[in-house]
Formats: C-alpha cells, sequence, structure tokens
C-alpha cells in the first residue's frame, strides 16, 4: 500500500519528461497546429498561454518528434547574456562550440542568414522568451526577417509579456497559437491518464467528478497547480498510510485529505 | 514531512467555518422563502378564521358554524334528502339579512382599474365578465369581508370566481355559502351542481339539481341535469 501513494504522488511530479506527456483534446490541437505551421513558410511562430498551461511540454515534444528530420534546434533555457545567446547560435549555424576568445558580430549572423537562404531552412524553437531582453528579441526578429531561420517562440500570457509579443514581434508573426487552462473534463483526463500511466488504475476509478470540480476550482484548470496539490495530496496519503492508517478509507479517495492538500500548497486559505 | 497535526487543526478550523457559512445560508435561504409564505397563510388564514363565527339560523336556530363544520358527507346526506322529501333543506337567511342593502362588489377590469358596482343590479353576463377579469386582491378583499357581510352575492362571486379558475373545491364550498343566504335562487345550485360534476360526481350533482329542480321546475336547471346525463359539456 505504501509503494501505491509512493507512486501516485511520483506521477505528479512537475518535471518536463515526455515519456510523462498526456495527451489531451487541447494540447493536441495546439500541437497539430504547431507541427503544420513548421511546414509553412512562416518566420515565426508564437505559442502563448499562462504558466502551466503545457507549452514547454509541448516543445519538447516537437522537438523530439521532428528533430530527426528537420533543422530543428531547441533553447530550453533563456540567455542571460548576448554573447550567451550568440553561443548557441553559432552552435546551431556551424555544429560547433564557438572557439575560445571567439567575438562574432550580430550582423555575421544576419550574413550567415542571408548566406543560406534556399540551402538550410533552419527552425529554432525558443522557450521562456519572456525572459529576454528586448534587445536580443529585436535581434530575433531581424533574424527571422533573413527568410531562413523560423522562431517557434513560447511566451507567458501576461499583459506585459503580451505586449512584449505584439510590440516585438506582431509584424512578422504569422500565427499564434493559443494554450489555454484546461477544462474539468480534461482535468479528470489528466488526472486519470498520470495515474493510469503509472499502473495506478484503482486510485484513478477512485477519483469522481466532485472531487475534479474542486481541484478544477482550486487550480483554475492549471497542469503545474494541479501536479502541486495532486502531489501535496498523495504525500497525505503516504504519510497516513505509514503512520496512521486507520484514518484512510483505502476504497475511496477523501476530501478531508484533498481539502488538507489544498490548505498546505495555498488554495485554501484558513 | 511537514506538521501533519498542524494541518488536521487547520483543517477541522476550515470545516468550522465552512459549516458555519452553510448553516447561515441555509438559514437565510429558508428565512427568505418562509417570510412570504407566512405572510399569505396569514393574510388568508384570517378571513375563514373570523367565517367560523356563529350566526343565528332563522329556522333552526343553531348556528351556522354547525351547519358549516358539517364535513362534506353530512353535506351529502342533507341533499340527498332534499331528493327524497319535497322540502329542500333550506339554508335560507334570515329575512332581515335578505333585505339589507347589497354589499357594493369591488372588481377590476381587464386593465386593472377597479370600481364599484351594485351586485343586485348585475345581470348574469355582466357578472361573469367581472369575474372573470377580476384580480387575486380583489378575491381577497371580498374572501376577508365575508364573514361580516355575509352577503349572497359575494359568497356567488367567490363561487363563480373559483368555478372559473377550475378549483371546483373551492367553487362548491362558496356556492354552498351563497346556498346557505339564499336557497331560493338557482345560480348557487348551478355553480354547486356543476362543480360537483366537474370533479367527478355526477351522481350527486344530479341528485341535488333534481332536487331543486324538482321544486322550482327552473329551466336551466333542467338543461343543465340533462348536459350532465348525456355528458355533454357545460
Amino acid at each position: 500500500m505504501t509503494h501505491r501513494y509512493g507512486d501516485a504522488k511520483e506521477a505528479f511530479v512537475d518535471e518536463i519528461n515526455i515519456d510523462e506527456y498526456i495527451e489531451l483534446e487541447g494540447s493536441k490541437k495546439a500541437y497539430r497546429q504547431l507541427e503544420h505551421s513548421l511546414k509553412k513558410s512562416t518566420k515565426m511562430v508564437l505559442l502563448y498561454g499562462k504558466p502551466g498551461t503545457g507549452k514547454t511540454l509541448l516543445l519538447n515534444r516537437l522537438f523530439d518528434a521532428n528533430k530527426e528530420r528537420l533543422d530543428l534546434h531547441f533553447i530550453d533555457t533563456p540567455s542571460g547574456t548576448r554573447r550567451e545567446f550568440y553561443k548557441k547560435l553559432f552552435k546551431i549555424f556551424t555544429g560547433r562550440e564557438m572557439p575560445p576568445n571567439t567575438r562574432v558580430d550580430f550582423e555575421t549572423f544576419v550574413a550567415f542568414g542571408r548566406k543560406i537562404k534556399g540551402e538550410r531552412k533552419i527552425v529554432i524553437l525558443l522557450d521562456e522568451a519572456q525572459m529576454y531582453p528586448k534587445e536580443m528579441l529585436e535581434e530575433i526578429r531581424i533574424l527571422s526577417d533573413t527568410g531562413s531561420i523560423k522562431f517557434v517562440i513560447a511566451l507567458h500570457k501576461t499583459e506585459d509579456e503580451d505586449l512584449v509579443a505584439k510590440k516585438h514581434f506582431q509584424s512578422r508573426i504569422w500565427e499564434t497559437i493559443e494554450l489555454k487552462n484546461a477544462d474539468p473534463v480534461e482535468i479528470k483526463a489528466y488526472i486519470h491518464k498520470r495515474l493510469l500511466h503509472h499502473g495506478l488504475t484503482e486510485l484513478a476509478h477512485q477519483i469522481e467528478d466532485r472531487h475534479v470540480k474542486k481541484i478544477h476550482r482550486w487550480t483554475e484548470g492549471n497542469f503545474r497547480e494541479c501536479n502541486k496539490l495532486l502531489y501535496s495530496v498523495y504525500e497525505i496519503y503516504e504519510y497516513y498510510d505509514r503512520h496512521n492508517p486507520q484514518k484512510i478509507n483505502y476504497n475511496r479517495f477523501s476530501d478531508k485529505i484533498l481539502e488538507m492538500a489544498a490548505i498546505k500548497t495555498g488554495f485554501i486559505h484558513v | 514531512m511537514y506538521d501533519i497535526d498542524e494541518l488536521e487543526r487547520q483543517w477541522k478550523s476550515y470545516r468550522r467555518k465552512r459549516m458555519l457559512l452553510h448553516g447561515s445560508i441555509a438559514t437565510a435561504i429558508l428565512l427568505l422563502l418562509a417570510l412570504p409564505i407566512l405572510y399569505v397563510s396569514f393574510k388568508t388564514a384570517k378571513p375563514f378564521m373570523e367565517e367560523t363565527k356563529p350566526v343565528v339560523s332563522q329556522k333552526t336556530g343553531k348556528s351556522r358554524e354547525a351547519n358549516r363544520s358539517e364535513s362534506v358527507g353530512s353535506l351529502r346526506k342533507r341533499e340527498a334528502s332534499a331528493v327524497l322529501t319535497p322540502e329542500v333543506p333550506s339554508m335560507q337567511a334570515p329575512e332581515s339579512e335578505k333585505k339589507k342593502p347589497k354589499m357594493l362588489i369591488t372588481f377590476s377590469d381587464a386593465s386593472g382599474a377597479t370600481s364599484g358596482a351594485r351586485s343586485g343590479t348585475q345581470g348574469g353576463k355582466v357578472e361573469m365578465e367581472m369575474v372573470k377579469s377580476a384580480n387575486r386582491s380583489v378575491v381577497q378583499e371580498i374572501e376577508k369581508r365575508f364573514p361580516l357581510s355575509r352577503d349572497y352575492d359575494d359568497a356567488m362571486y367567490l363561487a363563480k370566481y373559483y368555478y372559473g379558475k377550475k378549483k371546483y373545491k373551492k367553487a362548491e364550498n362558496w356556492a354552498m355559502q351563497a346556498n346557505t343566504i339564499d336557497s331560493s335562487k338557482p345560480e348557487s345550485w348551478i355553480i354547486f351542481g356543476k362543480s360537483k360534476a366537474k370533479m367527478g360526481h355526477r351522481r350527486d350533482a344530479l341528485k341535488v339539481l333534481q332536487a331543486y329542480y324538482d321544486r322550482t321546475g327552473n329551466s336551466e336547471v333542467k338543461m343543465l341535469i340533462d348536459k350532465i346525463r348525456k355528458g355533454k359539456k357545460f
């Protein structure tokens, strides 16, 4: 029994793992749209949505599925400095690490982009784009204008960041894809699939619609928040299982534990 | 692991607050629902309570309360005896009551405007139109004053109103009230009989109407008897 709750807890560890990817209707649609946009001659694609809606996981999946057949590259962590970003670009363009004590101007990258036009079609997936300084975003825009480099940019949808996206990319972005928070049906499917993925069929079936309704209300359909809450739920279950098993009904999902987890994770303020 | 006892304590506090909140909401809803019901029941109960005040009967000297408190079953018995004996049981009002001026019946037209008319001067057709267009407040007003007025037209007004509203039990009761005041007029017999028949008591309706017809030979009552017998619409 202990292992069961431990496994359930692990099922909701919030990490980017392609194996843990749960295909839901909303993300399936966005993925198809993204994959289709890779084939088109668009210069830029903007993938946006609130934190925790699955943008990074979607980019990871897109990269994993297409890296062999396309000139596809994934910059998952934002570059703090321009030099760091140039290093990454150098490796993408040449396939080699930038030699130490070497300095490359931005103009060189633009010239390179123009030179390879028609020969190569580079696609760069850029995650957490809202963390790039404005100047670097401007350079990304100019690079995309060369016509040989396509950027798929993922950023959070906040008022400011949306403004950044509009300001810098609106004229270039040919396609925008929004990832929305899940509805209760999707949240239910997500929780069930996660548990089933870990072989926890019995636990999956214990979660009823009224529990899902609460989870959805508290997490607002955000997968990251949902992971946080469910992790905490099974952490409490695991604790009781080890130290106070008479407090658990093994056949039913406990409203009490769900509410305790919500208190612990800050969804309920006492 | 975090402090589970503290978490449990917080959860208990949360549940307590939730219970209090739900309890308050439920109480508020119940109060909101109950207040209008209590108000309406108080308003409607008052005239009926007053109705049961004793009124001396001319013939028997017994109180009207005793007459009215009789069950419908006993009423049927009386109606049955009316058929058997030529003298139909009289629930007539005293002469003094009969001769007293008719009460002013307030009624409203379709637009909701109210006006007054001496009910005694109303023709049957006009009266029926008045009943149809009456609103609930007028009916309540008449019901309220009836125990004091004991007016035949008031009772008939209410009998016709409830008959029009397909509230046949009430229509029957008010027709009976009218009959206790003046049993010589055919209207109360007709509404009484019609209400009985509408409630499915065709045999009772025919007995009562036949008793009245035998005594008076009223053609309108005869037509109604024929219609009920043949199952025609009335």
